[in-house]
């Protein structure tokens, strides 16, 4: 019989590796991909500008990918507002690119929810 | 003096009640002069509001509410009514009413009544000379700089951004309470200012309003906390500069600002903007000015001025100085982009590590080395994960709330979730990181 105390320990092992390496593509995506995905967007003033002002450092790629992640959500309060050309370049986004930008949130959405989870199961098996 | 009164309670003449827009207007005015307004303190304290936090927008439109819809109403003083000497007056002759006041105060030969104590709190670092001229819209005379430095004693020949200045009328011939309580608070500002460089001590001034949600997360939390502060910081200085490119870029293609490709083009970087100016256009320590003492003392109208009641010293209302040393420490750690934060966790385990070490058997330090580690790693790692989870959909959530509710919505609506969430996530990993280092020792050693 499996001791719930491993299987408790195997279980955290498992959300913070997957955190971990849930980072390293995130990691991945803004300092690899970011160029990549940016010149999707030819006709869109808000990621022109982004590259123009916000730099090549931690931050700026973060406020960089923030400003697609922004285009691409379906119910952005930014959305509705774009213009008609922006508009296509968000419909003809290749899916691959877009599974890199929207997977990691929701993994790392995921691996904070299991750790809650997990802390509940901690508290309610009397562990801590 | 007008006086401000719930409604149930008006027993008195239509002619003293004030419309509900002239109320509306002279409660604004009151916001800053709380003191001039009889019934203040009660209006707050039915709405459970006091005055440190009476000045946040929620809070004020509160009470603006209340008063525009005539639930509390503002009432004049009952005027003199003067017989303009009937005859009936000389069979029941009457004293002489008091003249009204604001006569009394306007007189040439009268002296005006000198107005309460304030404080200044410093912008950038300077000279005391300097800050004296920056301060007095005209030069200082010898007795007036005596009496300005002999108030100011704690205040070095160079200034630090955050000190507290303070000021008294000179018409104060005594050394009053109220200059007594500021002097304590400045000391406590200094104490808490002194570890900081010149550059720290300006980023706590400027952002003093947006660190202090922050106090209550621990170290480690406050280091990710921080870099979700910079990250909001950097994103905002770049939507500006964005507008900024865009107006002109616009105006060097068609000289003029009509077009509907900018309107188009203006709309997104408005909408990212509007989730977080909100607060910032108040920023700074969130207090009241106090223009009544600049105008009796010659001050500059530039420069901002608080009334004492806000100074916060030891035995005061909460204010300025209360959380003074904490905000300092905090200022510290996001001045240096969050490392210092997650090295002080790093610190702290570090010292339990060789204090077990130093006092326990060799089996004992090995455990307390890896699970202090886990518990570090844990915290951090949990509140980046957190943090990172939750920026999106409070940025989301903050811009529909800005943009409802202007005054509310923005950078604090941001930071206070992103920070919560931090600190959540901070806590939650350690204790599972804990737990679990724990289990895997305890199994390997056992085996």
């Amino acid at each position: 019989m499996i001791d719930i105390k491993l299987l408790y320990a195997s279980v955290v092992c498992f959300l913070f590796a997957t955190g971990f390496l849930n980072f390293a593509v995130m990691l991945y995506v803004r300092f690899f991909k970011l160029q990549e995905i940016e010149a999707y967007f030819q006709d869109c003033f808000l990621i022109a500008s982004g590259q123009r002002t916000a730099g090549h450092g931690f931050y700026g790629r973060n406020v960089r990918l923030g400003n697609v992640r922004a285009l691409l959500r379906d119910n952005s309060s930014i959305r509705p507002q774009l213009d008609a050309q922006a508009r296509d370049d968000v419909r003809r986004f290749p899916k691959r690119l877009r599974l890199l930008i929207e997977l990691p949130p929701r993994v790392n959405a995921g691996v904070l929810l299991g750790l809650i989870a997990v802390w509940s199961w901690g508290n309610y098996e009397g562990f801590y | 003096m007008t006086r401000l009164i719930p409604h149930h309670e008006l027993a008195i003449g239509s002619d003293q009640i004030i419309d509900p827009d002239q109320a509306v207007y002279d409660l604004r005015q009151a916001f800053n002069y709380p003191y001039d307004l009889q019934g203040f303190d009660d209006f707050l304290n039915a709405f459970g509001i006091n005055h440190s936090n009476y000045m946040r927008a929620a809070n004020q439109q509160k009470l603006i509410d209340a008063v525009s819809r005539g639930d509390w109403v503002m009432v004049r003083p009952k005027a003199v009514k003067d017989s303009g000497g009937a005859s009936w007056n000389s069979f029941n002759p009457k004293p002489e009413p008091a003249p009204a006041q604001h006569l009394v105060e306007e007189h040439a030969f009268t002296v005006p009544k000198p107005v309460e104590p304030g404080f200044h709190i410093v912008q950038q670092a300077m000279s005391l000379d300097a800050l004296e001229r920056a301060l007095y819209e005209k030069s200082l005379s010898d007795a007036l700089r005596k009496e300005f430095r002999s108030l100011n004693r704690h205040l070095g020949e160079r200034v630090k951004p955050g000190q507290m200045v303070i000021f008294s009328d000179s018409r104060h011939y005594l050394c009053r309470r109220e200059e007594a309580q500021m002097m304590a608070a400045a000391q406590k500002v200094d104490e808490a200012l002194k570890d900081l460089t010149e550059e720290e001590a300006a980023f706590l001034v400027e952002n003093h309003e947006l660190i202090e949600p922050f106090l209550e997360i621990s170290a480690g939390s406050l280091g990710v906390a921080s870099f979700m502060v910079g990250q909001h910081l950097e994103s905002l200085k770049n939507g500006l500069k964005s507008l900024e490119a865009l107006h002109q870029e616009q105006f060097r293609k068609y000289g003029h600002l009509h077009s509907q490709e900018f309107l188009a083009q203006r709309k997104p970087l408005m909408a990212k903007l509007d989730a977080s100016l909100g607060p910032f256009i108040r920023k700074g320590t969130g207090l009241a000015d106090h223009p009544k003492l600049k105008r009796a003392l010659g001050l500059s109208t530039r420069r901002t001025l608080h009334h004492w009641s806000k100074a916060g010293a030891p035995t005061q209302l909460p204010g300025y100085a209360t959380n003074i040393a904490g905000v300092a420490r905090a200022a510290k750690f996001m001045q240096t982009g969050g490392y210092i934060g997650i090295g002080l966790a790093t610190g702290a385990s570090g010292m339990r590590i060789s204090e077990v070490c130093r006092s326990g058997t060799e089996a004992e330090c090995q455990k307390v080395k890896f699970i202090e580690g886990a518990k570090l790693a844990g915290n951090v790692g949990g509140s980046a994960i957190a943090g990172v989870t939750a920026a999106p959909i409070t940025m989301e959530y903050c811009a529909n709330l800005a943009l409802k509710r202007r005054p509310i919505g923005g950078v604090l609506c941001v930071l206070v979730l992103s920070g919560a969430a931090a600190s959540l996530g901070g806590n939650v990993g350690s204790k599972t990181a804990e737990l679990t280092t724990e289990i895997i020792y305890e199994t390997v050693v056992h085996d």
